[in-house]
């Protein structure tokens, strides 16, 4: 507008406020600077002047006199209003200076604000220190303790009101909400916020500006000016694949994907969601530890599922009988009982009695690298010829790992326990880093029985360690050692405690302490899957159930399918019942359970050849009509002939020779493309590989005049990564379980 | 730090709420300028904006989405005092960057603003819960499913304080569980955390917990994603950050008692890293990462380590490009 105003303190027979053209007068101070410019109207004569703003585009409002709030019109001719008049269509608010409030007019003339919101629909008056007129509805007041040095509105934020008191650090941010509800007026809600742009040092004044969102200048008392950014309050969200959603005020989203967040590598979520992708948990035990090669634990546990009842390494030492010592070597006390004999072969050293266990076991440490693994196993079965051997043949693999160094010094060992190749070892060894080549020397240079060096070395695997414990250790100390290490591995939720712990009650709590620390419910329900899922505790089937859910939430449907398959597998009994049926239309009698009942004595034949002709037979012979009522089956939309299955004649007949069962698995039902599916709505429907075809083009019902959009109504699209063949090979699946389980 | 994508999201206001649908394809914006939009990921990997209304006479708090089982519906409350339920249309196949939202039901209940809105885990059926500033928690269930235009009040839960957020126990195993954070400034020493349980012999809510030591108004609350753990994590945003766990103590006699096993509740992290206001809390899916957004404009990412201890793994700037800019 180039219109500039000024208040003034009273002075005798002058205009309290004065407004100017800056434009004019800039105009007129190039023309002839020695003119004075004039201010092109004056206002309030002989009244001081307190505060005061425009009041959209032509109209000022000044606090005046110390009571009087007035509104001057420019447009014509600078008409005075005294208070406000109703119906203004703007807001704004007023700050009273004094402390105390007299009765009469409104002492809120110190500061004055105009909301700069035109979008405003009503109007309010605010005015500090909770100063309320009554004669003005929907005044709201603030008392605030301190006087008030300004108060002013946001521009760019509506509602938005901030006010800074006297000797204050802290700006407070008003946001007023108000609906209008007509007679039911309500209270105007106000959320309140501080900020403190000058971190904590006494702020003098501030002022918006005037298009940033939320940018401010702050001026301390000792003229330090900061350029400050109210941040608006910030509202996030998670999403099911790890995705990160933040607002930054009113215009932006800002999303994060799950590879850009920190420490992406260490997150369980994006862990798990991979390793499902990988189909980890539905493949055999070697191939899930090739899933997870991060975690090892796996592969171990894993290893022994065969084991009866999956009980545990300490409970087979505590109900184990006592143990009779043999000592195979002139030095050494080995201690020898079948339970002894059943741990070290769960911990892979294999038995005593057959060394061919123990020799793989050498040989697979050998070709994985692990020398000084394989030396000590090799030294703790008493055998220094052999880790000599291995040592040697590290070096040569190695030849910068000075293993042939340690071989050399094992080669040494003499039995004599004053030696002093005992007393060097002994010395000497602590400065040994590898693990094992540390634990090989402790071993030899031990006294009997003494061996908690090796016991409670970390670095030393934990089968190794127990296996190590069940050769050397005396009963009494076996099982002390076996309870304290299983506590300590469940307590730190080490999943390699599992041998100790077997999958009984332990081993769940150790599951459940695993679970708590990691949050990975994907291994869990792996193990309890392949191992106990017809266990009855109910804490593994709530990880199961939390890990179909996830599932669920990745749309990784055909895998969740997989998980179920190979879940009801494991416990026949809770198999869930068929959910599905198809029923006649004229007489409601279910189609499917009807050809179930179909003449069982057909369904022995007397050899596979014949079964094999029967079930060629059965499919020329399509049902297409109701067996019950034989009224005729409904006509598939598209190809118009009737529809039949005979899914449920092959059901009936038992097992179908083995040749058939696995080189012809999709041959011996019903396929799936020609089974019934039908729209849910119109009621409409075919064979499934026809109204697939169809609905690739279509939306609409494939009946002429049926105007349904049976596609659409399904939700989405037909998902990409479902393919027909992926549901048959499911329902081929879940038919011959359905097989076997009627045949039992 | 590097954001994968910007979204202009053009509200004419503050947006309160952002929301991801169960399979996380969806967003729901709601913001003070009374409107609610729906953003939809397309093939191109980018959001589209695909319906936008004005929802309420009022700030919309809270959006939430329902259950997809229950079919494409949301769920938010404003500041106006009602809640609303709507559902999208399904529309032609061919119109799919425009779809229309219908107003199924506005729970009108509530003599105040209604301050949060979440839909109950999915096994309790489609259940709907609110709390408001009046200091009411009510829960609304539509019998059928198929019909989301009839809610019927279940319960109505007096907290007798102003409720500012609430929080379902999504866990399974456990009696329905919620937590409600109040912004109550009035009393000072009074708990501002309370637990309720559905007690299923009474066919009751009772309140069966209280935080202690959270004096101080509690902006945001949410469970953790239970996941199978033993125990339950509930984060509590007020002046700084909290996350407690909660444990139900085993009983074996539970079944035979009218009373539900008391909770053992542990103060697990307080974090001060934020050291203002802390505003929203969120968990990730699996409920081991937390975010929190504070008054200070940033987005911190918190994680417990093997023992125990939570810590701040990551301060995303609220606005990165700024962020940039200075670097």
């Amino acid at each position: 507008m180039g219109i500039e105003y000024a208040g003034m303190d009273k002075t005798r027979a002058e205009n309290g406020v004065l407004v100017w053209d800056i434009k004019r007068s800039l105009h007129l101070s190039s023309d002839s600077a020695a003119q004075p410019c004039r201010p092109i109207i004056e206002l309030g004569l002989s009244e001081t002047t307190h505060s005061l703003d425009w009041l959209g585009p032509k109209s000022l409002i000044c606090g005046i006199n110390n009571k009087h709030l007035k509104i001057f019109d420019l447009r014509d001719d600078a008409v005075c209003y005294n208070g406000i008049p109703m119906g203004y269509p703007n807001r704004f608010c007023c700050a009273d200076g004094t402390k105390h409030q007299s009765t009469a007019s409104t002492k809120a003339v110190y500061e004055i604000a105009v909301d700069p919101m035109n979008e405003n629909r009503w109007k309010m008056n605010i005015s500090e220190r909770f100063l309320l007129d009554s004669s003005q509805p929907q005044m709201v007041t603030l008392t605030e303790a301190k006087p008030i040095v300004k108060i002013s509105w946001c521009p760019t934020r509506s509602n938005l009101l901030s006010c800074l008191t006297k000797d204050s650090s802290v700006i407070k941010l008003y946001d007023m909400k108000q609906v209008p509800t007509g007679p039911d007026e309500m209270e105007p809600a106000i959320m309140e916020r501080t900020i403190e742009p000058l971190c904590g040092a006494i702020c003098s004044s501030y002022s918006w500006h005037p298009t940033d969102e939320s940018r401010l200048l702050a001026v301390s008392e000792t003229n330090d000016i900061t350029d400050y950014t109210v941040e608006d309050r910030i509202t996030l969200n998670w999403s099911a694949g790890s995705h990160l959603v933040w607002t930054h005020g009113k215009k932006t989203l800002f999303s994060c994907s799950p590879a850009e967040l920190p420490e992406a590598e260490d997150n369980i979520a994006l862990q798990m969601h991979r390793r499902a992708l990988l189909r980890y948990g539905l493949e055999s035990p070697a191939n899930n530890a090739k899933i997870v090669h991060d975690v090892p634990e796996l592969t171990e546990k894993e290893k022994h599922p065969e084991q009866p009842g999956f009980r545990g390494i300490l409970s087979l030492v505590e109900e184990g009988s006592p143990s009779h010592s043999a000592v195979p070597s002139d030095h050494f006390v080995v201690y020898v009982s079948q339970a002894r004999e059943q741990a070290s072969q769960l911990c892979g050293w294999g038995s005593q009695k057959d060394c061919s266990t123990l020799q793989s076991l050498l040989h697979r440490l050998q070709n994985k690298k692990q020398y000084t693994r394989a030396a000590a196993l090799a030294v703790f079965n008493l055998d220094l010829r052999k880790a000599i051997a291995i040592l040697n043949f590290g070096h040569d693999d190695h030849p910068d790992s000075h293993l042939n160094v340690t071989a050399m010094a094992l080669a040494g060992y003499t039995p004599d326990k004053m030696s002093l190749w005992k007393e060097m070892c002994s010395s000497l060894k602590s400065q040994l880093t590898d693990p094992y080549i540390q634990s090989i020397f402790s071993f030899l240079t031990a006294d009997t029985g003494a061996y908690d060096e090796i016991l409670s070395n970390q670095h030393i695997c934990i089968q190794d360690r127990i296996a190590f414990a069940c050769l050397y250790l005396n009963d009494q100390k076996l099982l002390e050692y076996l309870r304290n290490l299983s506590s300590i591995l469940i307590g730190q939720g080490n999943l390699e405690a599992i041998l100790l712990t077997g999958l009984n009650g332990d081993g769940l709590s150790l599951l459940q302490q695993y679970l708590d620390l990691s949050g990975d419910v994907q291994t869990v329900s792996a193990v309890v899957l392949h191992t106990v899922p017809a266990c009855q505790d109910p804490r593994p089937q709530a990880w199961v159930e939390h890990y179909r859910q996830l599932l669920d939430c990745w749309e990784l449907w055909v895998l969740r399918c997989e998980f179920d398959i190979l879940w009801w597998q494991g416990c026949p009994a809770q198999h869930p019942g068929q959910q599905v049926f198809v029923s006649c239309t004229f007489c409601g009698k279910s189609v499917s359970h009807y050809l179930k009942l179909v003449n069982p004595q057909r369904a022995t034949p007397a050899n596979s050849l014949g079964q094999h002709l029967l079930y060629q037979a059965a499919l020329k012979n399509k049902v297409s009509c109701c067996p019950a009522c034989r009224k005729p089956m409904p006509r598939c939309a598209l190809c118009l002939g009737r529809m039949g299955t005979h899914s449920g004649l092959l059901w009936s007949r038992g097992h179908p020779p083995a040749t058939t069962q696995t080189s012809d698995l999709d041959s011996k039902l019903t396929r799936v493309a020609s089974w019934f599916t039908w729209c849910q709505t119109c009621r409409h429907g075919g064979h499934a590989q026809h109204l697939l075809d169809w609905f690739k083009v279509h939306s609409n019902c494939p009946v002429a005049s049926c105007q349904c959009k049976c596609l659409s109504l399904d939700d989405q699209e037909i998902p990409s990564n479902i393919s027909i063949e992926a549901i048959s090979v499911i329902i081929n699946w879940f038919h011959s379980r359905y097989q076997q389980v009627t045949s039992k | 730090m590097f954001v994968q994508l910007t979204l202009n999201a053009d509200h004419k206001d503050l947006i309160h709420d952002v929301a991801y649908d169960f399979y996380g394809k969806r967003l729901a914006t709601c913001s003070s300028d009374q409107t609610v939009k729906v953003w939809d990921m397309g093939e191109d990997g980018q959001w589209h904006n695909t319906a936008s209304w004005k929802a309420h006479c009022g700030s919309v708090w809270k959006v939430t989405w329902g259950h997809p089982e229950f079919g494409q519906v949301l769920a938010t409350c404003s500041f106006d005092r009602t809640a609303i339920v709507w559902e999208e249309l399904v529309t032609d196949e061919t119109n799919r960057d425009k779809s229309q939202w219908l107003k199924r039901t506005t729970l009108v209940d509530s003599r105040t603003s209604v301050t949060d809105i979440k839909f109950a885990p999915k096994h309790l059926g489609l259940q709907l819960a609110i709390c408001s500033t009046d200091g009411s928690i009510r829960i609304y269930e539509a019998p059928d499913v198929m019909n989301l235009s009839q809610w019927s009040l279940l319960h109505e839960i007096s907290c007798k304080i102003s409720c500012s957020c609430m929080s379902w126990n999504p866990s399974r195993v456990h009696p329905p569980m919620i937590a409600v954070g109040s912004d109550d400034t009035t009393n000072a020493a009074g708990p501002k955390v309370l637990i309720y349980e559905f007690n299923e012999n009474s066919r009751r809510w009772v309140k069966s917990e209280t935080i202690p030591s959270v004096f101080d108004p509690v902006n945001d609350i949410a469970f953790a994603p239970n996941l199978g753990r033993s125990y339950h994590l509930l984060s509590v945003a007020t002046k700084e950050l909290r996350i407690f766990s909660i444990k139900q103590q085993r009983d074996l006699n539970a079944a035979l008692q009218t009373t539900l096993p008391k909770l053992e509740i542990k103060g697990v992290a307080k974090l001060e890293e934020h050291s203002t206001q802390v505003w929203r809390v969120c968990w990730n899916i699996t409920g081991t990462i937390l975010a929190s957004s504070g008054d200070d404009g940033t987005v911190k990412l918190w994680k417990a380590n093997y023992r125990g201890v939570w810590k701040c793994i990551s301060t995303l700037k609220g606005d990165p490009k700024l962020d940039k800019s200075l670097a």
